[in-house]
C-alpha cells in the first residue's frame, strides 16, 4: 500500500515497436484526487504510454508503480487498482450491458445484484435500459456505460485514452462532470486528449508529449505563464497566449 | 486480489453466453456431416461405417476450429475486446482458455449430434467402449482443429483474410480428406490425403470407435496428430497478436 499522495509513478518510460522507438523518455507523476491531462500532436506516444501503464505492452524500459505498486512485476494487483477506458473500446457485442458489466465486475471480484447494476445504471442516466446491446447505444452513452464499467470497482486511478473524441458537445460535458465526479470521490484520473479547451476545462496538470518524450508539466495556467515570452509560442499567439498556442508553439505545426 | 478461478468463472459465464447466442454457428457447424450422412445413405456400407462416422465428425471439428473459432478471435482482436479484457486482472491464459473450453464443449455437442445423427439415420453405433473412447479422440481431434484456426489467426491479421482464408483452408481440407481420402482423386492423393490433420484425425477417430482394431498404424496416427497439435497451437501461440497492427 501507498503511504505517500503519489497514486502513478512512471520515470523513464520507453516503449518499442521492433525498431521503432514510440516511447523514448516519459517520466510523470500522478497525485491522489488529481486529473492528470497527456496532451500531444497524433503518434506523439501517449496512447503507447497508457498502454504500457495499463499492462498491455511491455516497456523497453523505466518503472511503473501505481498505488506503490510496481506494475510490471505485479501487474494483477496493479490493475486492481486501475481503471481502464481505452480509445477503441469494444464489449462483446453478443452480451447485454447487464452481462457485460457482470463480466467487468467478477474479474475484478465484485459481485453485483440485478438492482445495484440498475442503481448504476441510473447514476449514468441509462436506467432500466440493461437488456440492450452495446451496439445499441449512441456514442455518448456507450462511453459513459465504458467509463462505468472502468469504475466498477472504484479504481484508485482511472486511465482515459481520448474519452470525448467523436462526441457532441452535450456528451462531452456530461462525460467531464463524470470526470470531476470521479475526483470527488477521492480517486485520480489521467486522461490523453487532443483538445485544449478539455485540457484546461478538466485537467489540474498537463503533460506535452512530443516525439516520445515530455517536454513540458504544469498547470494549464502555468504553462502559459511559462511559455508566453517564448518566440514560438508567441508567433502561434493572435492576442492573448492561450494553451493552444503555447502547445503549437512547442510542439510546432507541422501536420503528423 | 481476486482468485484465478473467480477470474475464469466470470470469462467463462460470459464466453457461454456468447456461444448460447450463437447458437446458429453451432447448428452450421453440425448441419454439413449431418447432411453428408443422408446424402451418403445408400453407400456408407461401402465406405465402411466407422469409417464414415470418422471422416463425418472430423468435417465437423474443422469446421467448429477453422471456420467459427478462427472468424470469432479475429472479429474481437478487431473490435478491441481482447484488449479491454487484458486491461484487467485476467491473464491471456484465462482469457483464451475459456474460449477454448467453451468451442471444446461446442465440439463434443456436434460430434454427439453427428453419433445420434449417424445411429438415427444410417444405424452406425459402437460399442460401449468405442463410444468412451472417442470422447478423448474427439477432444484431440478438436486441439488440431482449434491449433489450425489459432494458428490462422496468428498469421493473419486481418478478420476478413481470416474468414475467407479459414473458408478455403477448410474447403481444401476436406475435399482432401473427404474426395481424396475415398480414393477419388487418384492413390497419391489418397496417400496424402491420410497424413493431412483431417486425415490423420479421422484415423485416430476411427481406431477409437474400434479399439479391437487398434494397430501400429493406429498408433502412428495418433502420434502424428498429437505432434499436428502440439506444432499448430505452438504456431497459434508463437504468433498471436492480441491487437490488430
Amino acid at each position: 500500500m501507498n503511504k505517500t499522495n503519489t497514486v502513478l509513478e512512471v520515470s523513464g518510460l520507453q516503449v518499442r515497436y521492433d525498431a521503432f522507438t514510440a516511447v523514448k523518455d516519459v517520466s510523470f507523476s500522478v497525485q491522489t484526487g488529481e486529473i492528470f491531462g497527456l496532451l500531444g500532436p497524433n503518434g506523439a506516444g501517449k496512447t503507447s504510454s497508457l498502454a504500457a501503464i495499463e499492462g498491455l505492452i511491455k516497456p523497453a524500459d523505466g518503472i511503473v508503480h501505481i498505488d506503490g505498486v510496481d506494475a510490471l512485476t505485479h501487474t494483477a494487483e496493479a490493475k486492481m487498482q486501475l481503471g481502464v477506458q481505452l480509445q477503441k473500446t469494444s464489449f462483446q457485442p453478443e452480451l447485454t450491458i447487464y452481462e457485460i458489466i457482470r463480466l467487468y465486475a467478477g474479474l475484478y471480484g465484485v459481485e453485483l445484484t440485478r438492482q445495484q447494476i440498475d442503481e448504476r445504471l441510473q447514476t449514468i442516466g441509462l436506467e432500466g435500459q440493461g437488456k440492450k446491446r452495446f451496439g445499441q447505444f449512441s456514442g455518448g452513452q456507450q462511453q459513459r456505460v465504458s467509463l462505468l464499467v472502468a469504475t466498477i470497482h472504484n479504481p484508485k486511478l482511472v486511465l482515459l485514452d481520448e474519452p470525448t473524441t467523436g462526441l457532441d458537445p452535450q456528451s462531452r460535458r456530461q462525460l467531464w462532470e463524470t470526470v470531476e465526479t470521479i475526483r470527488q470521490e477521492g480517486r485520480s484520473v489521467v486522461l490523453t486528449t487532443h483538445s485544449m479547451e478539455e485540457a484546461q476545462a478538466v485537467c489540474d496538470r498537463i503533460a506535452i508529449v512530443d516525439h516520445g518524450e515530455v517536454i513540458a508539466t504544469d498547470t494549464p495556467e502555468g504553462l502559459i505563464k511559462r511559455y508566453k515570452d517564448d518566440p514560438a509560442v508567441r508567433k502561434q499567439a493572435h492576442g492573448a497566449v492561450t494553451l493552444e498556442d503555447v502547445f503549437i508553439g512547442l510542439t510546432g505545426n507541422t501536420i503528423r | 486480489m481476486v482468485s484465478t478461478s473467480k477470474i475464469f468463472s466470470s470469462l467463462l459465464r460470459a464466453d457461454l453466453t456468447v456461444q448460447r447466442r450463437n447458437i446458429k454457428a453451432v447448428l452450421l457447424s453440425a448441419a454439413l456431416p449431418v447432411l453428408l450422412l443422408v446424402v451418403w445413405r445408400s453407400f456408407i456400407g461401402d465406405l465402411g461405417k466407422e469409417h464414415a462416422l470418422a471422416m463425418l465428425l472430423t468435417v465437423g471439428l474443422m469446421g467448429v476450429g477453422i471456420a467459427s473459432y478462427a472468424t470469432t478471435v479475429a472479429a474481437d482482436r478487431e473490435r478491441g475486446v481482447f484488449q479491454r479484457l487484458r486491461a484487467t486482472p485476467a491473464t491471456g491464459l484465462a482469457i483464451m482458455g475459456s474460449r477454448i473450453l467453451v468451442q471444446l464443449a461446442v465440439i463434443l455437442i456436434i460430434s454427439a449430434i453427428v453419433c445420434v445423427c449417424g445411429y438415427g439415420i444410417d444405424k452406425i453405433h459402437l460399442s460401449a467402449l468405442g463410444y468412451v473412447l472417442l470422447v478423448p479422440g474427439v477432444l484431440l481431434g478438436g486441439a488440431v482443429a482449434l491449433g489450425l484456426g489459432q494458428a490462422l489467426v496468428g498469421l493473419v491479421d486481418s478478420a476478413e483474410t481470416v474468414n475467407t482464408g479459414g473458408r478455403n483452408l477448410l474447403f481444401a481440407l476436406v475435399i482432401v480428406g473427404v474426395v481424396g481420402g475415398m480414393g477419388i482423386l487418384g492413390n497419391t492423393v489418397k496417400q496424402i490425403a491420410r497424413w493431412t490433420p483431417f486425415g490423420s484425425v479421422q484415423s485416430v477417430l476411427e481406431g477409437a470407435m474400434q479399439p479391437e482394431h487398434w494397430g501400429a498404424d493406429e498408433w502412428i496416427m495418433l502420434a502424428l496428430t498429437v505432434v499436428y497439435a502440439i506444432a499448430c497451437i505452438s504456431v497459434g501461440i508463437k504468433y498471436f497478436r492480441w491487437s490488430k497492427a
